[in-house]
């Protein structure tokens, strides 16, 4: 009964569940109507999907389905300490999705939410009136593909199209400045084609080494693809970060990650870039608890991390050890003032 | 302990009545577990199937899975098998359907004396939304695999289906599936549970005879089958790595706790060592011996435990 590929799992969004809510709502039908084949289910509210008990999040993530609801409450949310911030005061995040169609086994989603499917919240427009709010009072620095990879949904969901067009608005609205973070491994060169450069945005790149994307980054780019997406943004007028972050541990850490260093240095022009970040992989203790019972042969979750007021990581000397090394071989090619790493942020 | 052998995942079939599961328990070649006192089970222990006949209604149901699935594990799957009523007609709009769903593709032939109905007499259908009637909650089951099956919403009542009764939108309609997904929610998760319904009457099931129920089950149970065999073929996949894993990570720890006079935080802290180095293919119990070679094994007490404990962990990383 395997599919016609051969597959034992459905194709991601098979199924759509809908909330009463948003049946009507134009992103609904939009996305929607790239879905022909799904199964669309109605259902009152995304939790009643989504926070089931007795869920298997890496199961759900094999045939990941899709919710699409409404978002209510809290719609920003301040930055956490276990994340950077790049010297900026008003830190904010923001879900407009929460999960990713992308599968890394030590992404932090895995120990966060209770289900592996994907929420969509159409109502974006609520979320741009919160920022725009804000925005009367302070300036912020908001963080939009916080618990998801936003540009790898870009295809069928349109946000990052969507903000870019609410930034830019905003540019000329003599409000107070905000800059938009947009974090991913997403290198579809076809990006280009449909979207534009805006100042207020910054795309934070997350590179790895082959073979950690391979080992433990499934269904991304490689790293090959990320260099050359980042090298085409910043020629198209983009501003870059490169993230190194999380930086992961294998018995040959140091060379695979100076090979990867050695073809970012190649092709990348480094004066272009924004700046850099760098962190050995941590995460919070419940978090990792909840990923090693799911993922049980995984090797980067299943390494022995020492434990840290409730925060895991890897034994004090090797992330020194790691980061440092990236930080001295970075330093060669990019100002040090660039460098941000993660032991500099404030908990 | 789980009752069957090796790898075999157990697949626990729930039915109401005899009559829905005779066809399934032939095919299968189930046999009588005669140690059951409340409900008819039968199983094939060699193909992992268990088939329990808990009776009509709520509290049966939930009776009989708390009384025969404690034993379920990750890889086994309950799945609720039995007729139904078709309760919808068809109602086709101006857009020509008023459902988004491709789950909406109706059987669009009218039955004999019948108004156009969304479900045939004779169909089955997978359910992926149940909503229990008397306390409006709704329940949906994770569909994760490809099936070939229509898939339905199913209202599940407290008494037999008349039609003076509200549909509610929903196409069929039970008197077992949402108290099957909350009991069975006490064992299994959502992705492991499945509700398979045959429709047989579009509510007048007082005229359904038991045989006339047993020909629709026959009628569909190449079908049945099909889809039981693919959730063993899953659950044998998902958990073959897993055991073979866990049974090396017990010995192996077993033994280095002993021989290290590990407390219970070191034993907690050696067995993820243990695991990290199975998994980055370290041969743990050759490492094992080449201490015992070099004499840093069996320690003496707790303290010299500690240090060989780190040298273990260097050597593993
Ligand atoms: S790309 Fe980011 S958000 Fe997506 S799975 Fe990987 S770590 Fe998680």
């Amino acid at each position: 009964m395997k599919n016609l590929k051969g597959e034992y799992y459905n194709s991601p969004f098979s199924h759509v569940y809908v909330e009463k809510e948003v049946w009507e709502h134009p992103r609904t039908k939009r996305i929607l109507a790239k879905l022909p084949d799904a199964d669309v289910i109605e259902i009152d509210h995304y939790k009643d999907v989504f926070c089931r008990k007795g869920q298997d999040y890496v199961l759900q993530h094999r045939a990941q389905n899709l919710i699409l609801g409404a978002k209510h409450g809290t719609l920003l949310y301040k930055g956490a300490p276990v994340c950077q911030s790049f010297g900026n005061q008003n830190f904010y995040y923001t879900s407009c999705m929460m999960n990713c169609i992308f599968d890394c086994e030590y992404c932090y989603l895995k120990g966060m939410y209770p289900s592996g499917n994907l929420v969509v919240f159409v109502n974006l427009e609520d979320i741009f009136k919160e920022v725009e709010k804000l925005l009367l009072k302070e300036e912020l620095y908001l963080c939009i593909s916080y618990d998801t990879d936003l540009p790898a949904l870009e295809g069928l969901m349109g946000y990052v199209q969507e903000w870019l067009q609410f930034v830019e608005e905003n540019l000329f609205s003599g409000k107070k400045r905000l800059t938009v973070e947009i974090r991913t491994k997403a290198a579809d060169s076809h990006f280009f084609e449909r979207h534009f450069p805006v100042p207020g945005v910054i795309y934070g790149m997350t590179l790895s080494p082959q073979i950690v994307i391979e080992s433990y980054e499934h269904k991304t780019p490689a790293l090959r693809q990320r260099i050359a997406w980042a090298t085409q943004a910043m020629t198209e007028g983009y501003r870059v970060r490169l993230c190194f972050d999380p930086m992961i541990y294998c018995k040959e850490w140091k060379q695979r990650y100076s090979e990867m260093l050695e073809d970012v240095f190649s092709q990348i022009d480094m004066d272009k870039i924004e700046d850099v970040s760098v962190g050995t992989f941590r995460v919070s203790q419940d978090y990792l608890k909840k990923m090693r019972r799911q993922q049980p042969c995984s090797m980067v979750v299943q390494y022995p991390f020492i434990n840290d007021k409730g925060v895991y990581h890897y034994p004090k000397e090797l992330t020194k050890e790691m980061e440092q090394f990236l930080v001295d071989r970075l330093k060669e090619r990019i100002a040090e003032k660039k460098i941000f790493l993660w032991e500099d942020e404030e908990m | 302990m789980k009752e069957n052998i090796g790898v075999i995942n157990m697949i626990y079939i729930l039915t109401a009545m005899y009559a829905e599961a005779r066809a399934i328990i032939t095919h299968f070649h189930l046999k009588k577990d005669i140690s059951h006192i409340h409900f008819q089970v039968f199983d094939n222990q060699e193909v992992g199937i268990r088939l329990i006949v808990a009776g009509i209604g709520a509290i049966s149901a939930a009776v009989a899975i708390a009384d025969t699935c404690m034993a379920a594990e990750a890889g086994d799957f309950l799945v609720n098998v039995g007729i139904c009523a078709g309760i919808q007609e068809e109602k086709v709009s101006e857009k020509g359907n008023d459902c988004l769903a491709k789950g909406a593709l109706l059987s669009r032939e009218p039955n004999q004396g019948e108004n156009e109905r969304i479900c045939r007499i004779g169909e089955i259908f997978l359910c992926n939304k149940i909503r229990e009637q008397i306390t409006g909650r709704t329940f949906y089951p994770d569909i994760l695999y490809p099936h070939g099956l229509k898939e339905a919403q199913i209202l599940t009542g407290a008494a037999a289906y008349t039609k003076d009764k509200k549909k509610e939108g929903f196409w069929l309609y039970d008197m077992e599936a949402a108290a099957v997904y909350q009991a069975g929610l006490y064992y299994f998760g959502p992705h492991q549970m499945s509700f398979l319904k045959v429709v047989s009457d579009y509510g007048d099931a007082e005229k359904v005879t038991a045989e006339q129920v047993r020909e629709l089950m026959e009628g569909n149970v190449e079908r049945i089958a099909e889809y039981v065999n693919f959730l063993q073929e899953i659950g044998r996949k998902e958990q073959s790595g897993i055991s073979f894993l866990e049974d090396v990570l017990l010995s192996e720890t077993e033994k280095l706790c002993r021989d290290m006079h590990c407390s219970k935080t070191m034993a907690a802290a050696l067995r993820q060592c243990i695991r990290y180095g199975i998994l980055s293919g370290v041969d743990i119990a050759e490492l094992r011996k080449e201490m015992y070679r070099e004499g840093k094994l069996p320690c003496k007490d707790k303290r010299e435990g500690k240090l060989c404990f780190e040298e273990f962990k260097r050597r593993v990383l």
